[in-house]
């Protein structure tokens, strides 16, 4: 008997499986044991066939148990493992270092990528295991610091290499690039909403939530998808993170340090959403993670979609709870949600007429409120332009993406410094306990928005959410202190300030 | 629990019947607590036909006026009946009074200088506007603003009474627990802790088309003056004026479009004598709504003004808010040549200060 080191994949962790081959003389069969999943158990004729191209016949009763017994397997990635102990077992290779294999087989003996290589990277660096990794993976697993990997791109070479005879190619190490994200559009193609670039400035800098309230074709989407283009890098730290979840989730790495633009249609359902599904997946919300979650058509949502963002969105991970256990997904999402201030669009304009009756407006409102919206650090009520309005605006097309994206960098640079003794990237996730101590608030200030209380009605969470931004509009102004103008212009953005036209 | 209050409070719960009911009642000299018992005839002398006396006996039986007035302790609701003290006088010039007030909220006797705001809850951003400043100088002034609670105009009335700090009453056509239209939550809230919510309608009472025209008669008696902000010809709004009317009250109106629908209404009142609400300032002054004798007019107008100092670029902003309308932030930009980051800092002070406010999306404008 002999054991091998595989890794499963729980949410975005990768939790050890030791894989057991027994061979016993009788009639040919082959089973797999262990709470495996249907791709799991296909593996036998992958890894049978695999193993005859490449040289090794199987005979006699071969079973295989996949320890622990009841952690739920899932996926390819166990093939390797399998195959290499069935060779173990009959003397064809000896394993001589601590190792970790993944990898699909094909049945010809190559190696397909598989999802969970950095999960896998990760968990083979924490427990000192060399790590056998398929060719299509090597580069995101290279991305993966103080890792002993080894590219394979076929079963016969492993053995080669596992029996001294050839030397596989070494995973090499390599720095995740950086390439400016190209900004379409670009701020300077926006006309005019100076007031909405600014909420975009600020949110990009600060991972604030943000809602754009305007008509039909007052650009709420194209401002929306602007942001994308000031969004600074991921940090190291991020990177990390959103580089793990999206080899758990098998989604394609573009650009490295680009952060994630998850558009989401107001049909999903909140499992789409927010995760889950018989075999536990990350939903949208995760997957944006670290990025940007864009909801258009906001009030079409269904109210239950909404509702199990809450939580989400107030602690940066999921929980996601299933028969078959519960995992941990990060979700820490800047959500831009764009709507039109009622059901016509028109309600408020300056030129058009709004022609929803009042009970549709009553709907419609009730809808757009509640205890999400309490989560938007940032209200913004885009204009309408009319034709004359846009001609004196012609030729001035104000700052760049790359320019505003510049001070975001700042900014953010600022904030990383300022709270790494909290291992916090981000004004928008501090913590209530650390808000309160570290926020150095001049006693004119705490006057200015004891005498605003009344007329913003803020909760205790908005006065949170307001310091946070403070502090956000603070650093792109690089200022040590949060000053009257600061807090003036966060209360700008609150709900009871920026959408009171629509209320009553 | 008082026999007297109990016999109101059940005549009350019948649509039906009136101030005058009870009146007769106490004419034939039949005691309270006699009026319910078996004795069918009682009822019928005092001028209640068959179904009345007898739905008004089955919540009799049902201890009906007992649960009520349990309820209306347990949430704080003040009952005024038409023979107490703190009941208003100026309701007693209406044909039908109210038989009792609901009176939900912080303000236990309702005040004698009022002012009434109404109109259509389709309103235009004009209209919201006008009601808003009205608001804001009835709170900064201590008049109580009378409206009905509805959304559009009187909901804007409402609000900025509330949020500068200012007393207001609502007079709904629903039961005081209900709030219609339901957006209206929050705000009711804040009604109650700042001023009251009133009906003469039991707990519970749904929102029925006939019952808001019933209110309006509250409305305008309790307005020592009524100001329609925006009406169409036929809509609740003119009802109460011509009500308002018929009680004597000074009527105001504010002129509009002449192609507007929501403004065809006050500029027919107009047309036929109602004074025009030309601006704040005027109607302020009027000699009734001084607080005392010896307040002169700049007093009040004193009073009005602004405290916080501006600064020079603030003022340059706000005179071209005061003289050109609404303008988006660009708008402003152009054309006092600063750049746009500027005005988003100086927008966001004055609107700090309540001198300058969003009027539509992304269009700010200047308060009165």
């Amino acid at each position: 008997m002999n054991t091998v080191s595989g890794v499963t994949l729980r949410g975005v962790q990768a939790v050890p499986v030791e894989v057991e081959v027994e061979i016993t003389g009788g009639l040919f069969t082959i089973s797999v044991v262990g709470l495996a999943d249907t791709a799991v158990k296909e593996a036998r004729e992958r890894v049978r066939a695999a193993l005859r191209n490449v040289g090794v016949n199987l005979r006699g009763r071969v079973a295989i148990n996949l320890a622990p017994a009841d952690l739920p397997k899932e996926g390819a990635l166990l093939d390797l493992p399998i195959a290499v102990g069935i060779a173990s077992v009959q003397g064809k290779i000896k394993v001589k270092k601590p190792s970790l294999f993944i990898g699909e087989l094909a049945l010809d003996g190559r190696l397909r990528q598989i999802r969970g290589a950095v999960p896998a990277a990760f968990y083979a660096r924490e427990n000192g295991l060399d790590l056998y990794v398929p060719e299509d993976n090597a580069a995101e697993v290279g991305l993966v610091e103080g890792v002993q990997a080894w590219k394979v791109c076929n079963l016969a070479d492993l053995f080669a290499h596992l029996r001294g005879e050839r030397e596989l190619e070494r995973v090499v190490q390599c720095e995740p690039e950086y390439t400016e994200p190209a900004a379409d559009p670009d701020f300077s193609d926006i006309k005019g909403q100076s007031a909405a670039k600014r909420a975009l400035e600020i949110a990009a800098a600060g991972h604030h939530n943000l809602l754009f309230v305007g008509a039909p074709g007052s650009g709420k989407t194209m401002l929306a998808r602007a942001l994308k283009g000031i969004l600074p890098p991921l940090s190291d730290q991020e990177l990390m993170e959103v580089l793990m979840l999206r080899s758990a989730a098998g989604a394609a790495l573009s650009s490295l340090r680009e952060r994630p633009f998850r558009s989401v249609h107001h049909t999903a359902s909140s499992v789409a959403l927010c995760g889950g599904g018989t075999t536990l997946r990350p939903g949208e919300i995760s997957l944006a993670s670290r990025g940007v979650l864009f909801l258009d058509e906001f009030p079409e949502f269904a109210r239950d979609v909404l509702e199990a963002m809450r939580q989400p969105l107030e602690d940066g991970r999921i929980t996601v709870s299933r028969a078959s256990g519960s995992v941990v997904y990060p979700a820490r999402v800047l959500m831009v949600a764009a709507c039109n201030p009622c059901p016509c669009g028109f309600a408020g304009d300056s030129a058009e007429r709004c022609t929803c009756s009042p009970g549709a407006l009553d709907r419609y409102r009730r809808r757009l409120s509640g205890p999400i919206l309490d989560r938007i650090d940032l209200h913004v009520s885009v204009p309408r332009l009319m034709p004359e309005e846009l001609v004196s605006l012609e030729g001035k097309c104000g700052e760049s993406s790359a320019d505003v994206r510049e001070r975001v960098k700042m900014a953010r640079a600022v904030q990383i410094k300022r709270w790494s003794e909290y291992g916090i990237q981000c004004n928008s996730e501090l913590p209530e306990k650390v808000l309160r101590r570290s926020l150095h608030i001049k006693p004119e200030i705490k006057n200015f928005l004891a005498k605003s209380l009344n007329r913003v009605r803020l909760s205790g969470r908005g006065l949170s959410r307001v310091l946070r931004v403070s502090r956000t509009i603070a650093d792109l102004a690089m200022s040590q202190e949060i000053e009257l103008e600061h807090v003036a212009e966060a209360l700008s953005y609150r709900e009871g300030e920026a959408l009171a036209w629509m209320r009553s | 629990m008082d026999e007297v209050l109990k016999s109101l409070m059940l005549l009350n719960s019948i649509d039906s019947s009136g101030i005058h009911t009870w009146e007769r009642i106490k004419l034939k000299k039949i005691a309270a607590d006699v009026l319910w018992e078996k004795n069918g005839d009682v009822l019928h002398d005092a001028g209640l036909t068959e179904n009345t006396a007898a739905m008004l006996r089955k919540r009799a039986d049902e201890n009906w006026a007992e649960k009520e007035y349990e309820k209306c302790a347990e949430l704080g609701i003040n009952i005024v009946t038409y023979y107490d003290a703190d009941y208003p006088y100026a309701l007693k010039e209406l044909k039908s009074p109210p038989i009792l007030l609901y009176i939900y909220g912080s303000v236990r006797v309702l005040p004698n200088k009022t002012v009434g705001v109404v109109g259509t809850r389709r309103a235009t951003p004009y209209g919201r506007r006008v009601a808003d400043s009205i608001g804001r100088s009835c709170a900064l002034l201590d008049i109580t603003l009378v409206s009905g609670g509805a959304a559009g105009i009187d909901g804007s009335a409402h609000y900025a009474a509330c949020r500068n700090g200012g007393s207001t009453l609502a007079v709904l056509g629903t039961g005081v627990d209900v709030v219609f239209p339901s957006s209206h939550k929050e705000l009711f809230r804040e009604i109650r802790e700042n001023g009251a919510l009133i009906s003469e309608f039991p707990l519970a009472t749904k929102g029925e088309p006939w019952r808001f025209p019933k209110r309006n008669r509250i409305i305008a008696a309790l307005s020592d003056k009524l100001i329609v902000v925006e009406a169409p010809v036929k809509s609740g709004a003119m009802i109460t004026a011509r009500m308002a009317l018929d009680l004597g009250r000074e009527i105001w109106a504010v002129p509009g479009h002449i192609d507007e629908d929501a403004a065809a209404g006050t500029n027919r009142l107009i047309f036929e004598g109602a004074y025009p609400f030309t601006d704040n300032d005027t109607f302020f002054r009027s000699p009734s709504l001084q607080t005392s004798l010896f307040d002169s007019a700049d007093m009040i107008a004193g009073k009005y003004k602004i405290q916080d100092e501006i600064s020079e670029k603030e003022a340059a902003v706000l005179s071209l808010l005061k003289h050109s309308g609404e303008r988006t932030v660009d708008n402003i930009a152009l054309e006092v040549k600063m750049s746009a980051a500027d005005i988003l800092k100086i927008i966001a002070i004055l609107s700090a200060k309540g001198m300058v406010c969003l009027s539509g999306p992304g269009r700010y404008s200047s308060r009165v």
